[in-house]
């Protein structure tokens, strides 16, 4: 028997799970996180100590508590209520923090010790959402808090035996007013998930497995062959740790960054390198002209160009003699260089 | 004893204040925005785990490698640093 006092989240995860079982409360999912099973701990063996709680608000929160630790009433009615704490104990932490944002709550880190909070928050929000507040009337929503695994409350609720059928489907199709809202969510939440798992390196493989199977319920949308992250990244489960011991990127990983920003850079100034060459050839022949120029001017006698030079030694005779022949300085008689 | 890197010293020597999580020491950018998703976008929220955890070593460096993969030098530097952040303002 647990001590009441006993703080479930330090309890181990089979400690947990038998102590709901002994409390006849049906398990969640087999591979949930041990969140879950404190969250259910916290509420069906809470529910007992009702003393525990003292505020109002929490009171009826008891009372829901009451009606969920009661498995052993099945009604056949099902309230939305029922769903909803239903599927505010199987939210990962992940997807209650998603339903809080959408819910306009900015919820902070939802950890051990904060998710039952969050998960009560969660509850009231979705409870003042319903226009019907079956609050005191506890006995109608004994119904559906079972998880997937009872069948027996099933009595002429067809929704409840789809919703059962896939959890996390449940968790997205609410039965609020407005649902229709949520319908569009829906890929949006479950692409989330995936994002967050894949994109996080965890070593630790007991999380991801939790999570794998947690979310195996619905495999074919949540884990096709290539999964359509939101990020455009395509990253397989365990990859390993580039440019790692024995794991240089160069050789292992010719594909691996094919569009990290620093080899975008590298190609932009790769390619911007050769224009810069035709920048440099252009200069060069730029700088021989000049050389030419100035070699011209100094009338150097063995420079090749003699042209030039005869063309500007007749200017300088012909303006010793005086200006007659001036306009073309290449009188034949004075010039003996055959041209 | 490792010499301190200008991260933690810049850290440790003064209140945290608003910090984001990234300045903290070991926390790059990477790792900064997994704890952001995670909802720990301050420093402070981080600091707040810490203590939640006792301030222990191990259970801290193992729930920094399980929220956002810091390796094993990530979590060293990051722990001395609000080890020491907490000797010495708490």
């Amino acid at each position: 028997m647990p001590v009441f006092e006993e703080d479930p989240a330090q309890l181990s995860k089979s400690r947990l799970k038998s102590d709901l079982v002994a409390h006849n409360v049906t398990l969640p999912t087999e591979k949930s996180k041990k969140d879950v099973y404190v969250g259910l701990y916290l509420k069906h063996i809470d529910a007992k100590n009702a003393a525990d709680f003292s505020s109002d608000e929490e009171d009826q929160v008891v009372n829901q508590g009451h009606v969920v630790a009661c498995h052993q009433e099945d009604t056949p009615k099902e309230k939305p209520s029922a769903v909803d704490m239903l599927d505010v104990n199987g939210l990962t932490d992940d997807e209650l923090k998603a339903s809080l944002l959408k819910h306009g709550l900015n919820a902070g880190p939802i950890v051990a010790s904060t998710r039952a909070l969050y998960e009560r928050r969660l509850l009231k929000i979705l409870q003042s959402n319903m226009p019907s507040e079956p609050t005191v009337n506890g006995a109608g929503d004994a119904n559906a808090y079972s998880d997937s695994e009872e069948e027996g409350d099933e009595e002429g609720k067809d929704e409840d035996s789809d919703s059962n059928d896939s959890r996390q489907e449940d968790i997205l199709t609410l039965e609020l007013p407005p649902e229709n809202d949520k319908q569009p969510e829906q890929p949006k939440w479950e692409l989330c998930t995936p994002k967050n798992e894949s994109a996080y390196y965890t070593p630790n493989a007991s999380y991801k497995q939790t999570v794998k199977e947690g979310l195996t319920v619905v495999p074919t949308r949540l884990y096709p062959s290539a999964v359509p992250i939101l990020t455009g990244i395509t990253a397989t489960c365990r990859r390993p740790i580039k440019g790692a011991a024995g794991r240089p990127v160069l050789y292992k990983y010719p594909d691996a960054p094919p569009t990290s920003p620093m080899t975008l850079e590298r190609r932009e100034v790769d390619a911007r390198l050769v224009p810069v060459y035709a920048q440099v050839l252009v200069f060069l022949a730029i700088a021989c002209l000049l050389y030419l120029v100035y070699a011209c001017m100094e009338e150097n006698p063995y420079h090749p160009l003699l042209p030039l030079l005869d063309g500007l030694s007749e200017a300088l005779e012909s303006q010793e003699e005086g200006p007659v022949g001036l306009a073309h300085p290449g009188d034949p008689a004075d010039t003996p260089v055959d041209l | 004893m490792s010499s301190t890197t200008q991260k933690h010293r810049d850290f440790v020597s003064e209140p945290m204040a608003k910090k984001k999580v990234t300045a903290l020491a070991g926390i790059g950018d990477a790792l900064g925005k997994r704890l952001e998703d995670k909802g720990f976008d301050k420093a402070d929220k981080v600091l707040g785990h810490f203590l939640m955890l006792g301030k222990d070593e191990g259970r801290f460096k193992c729930w920094l490698k399980d929220t956002c993969g810091a390796n094993s030098r990530q979590q060293d530097h990051c722990y001395r640093c609000l080890r020491e952040w907490c000797d010495s303002f708490l």
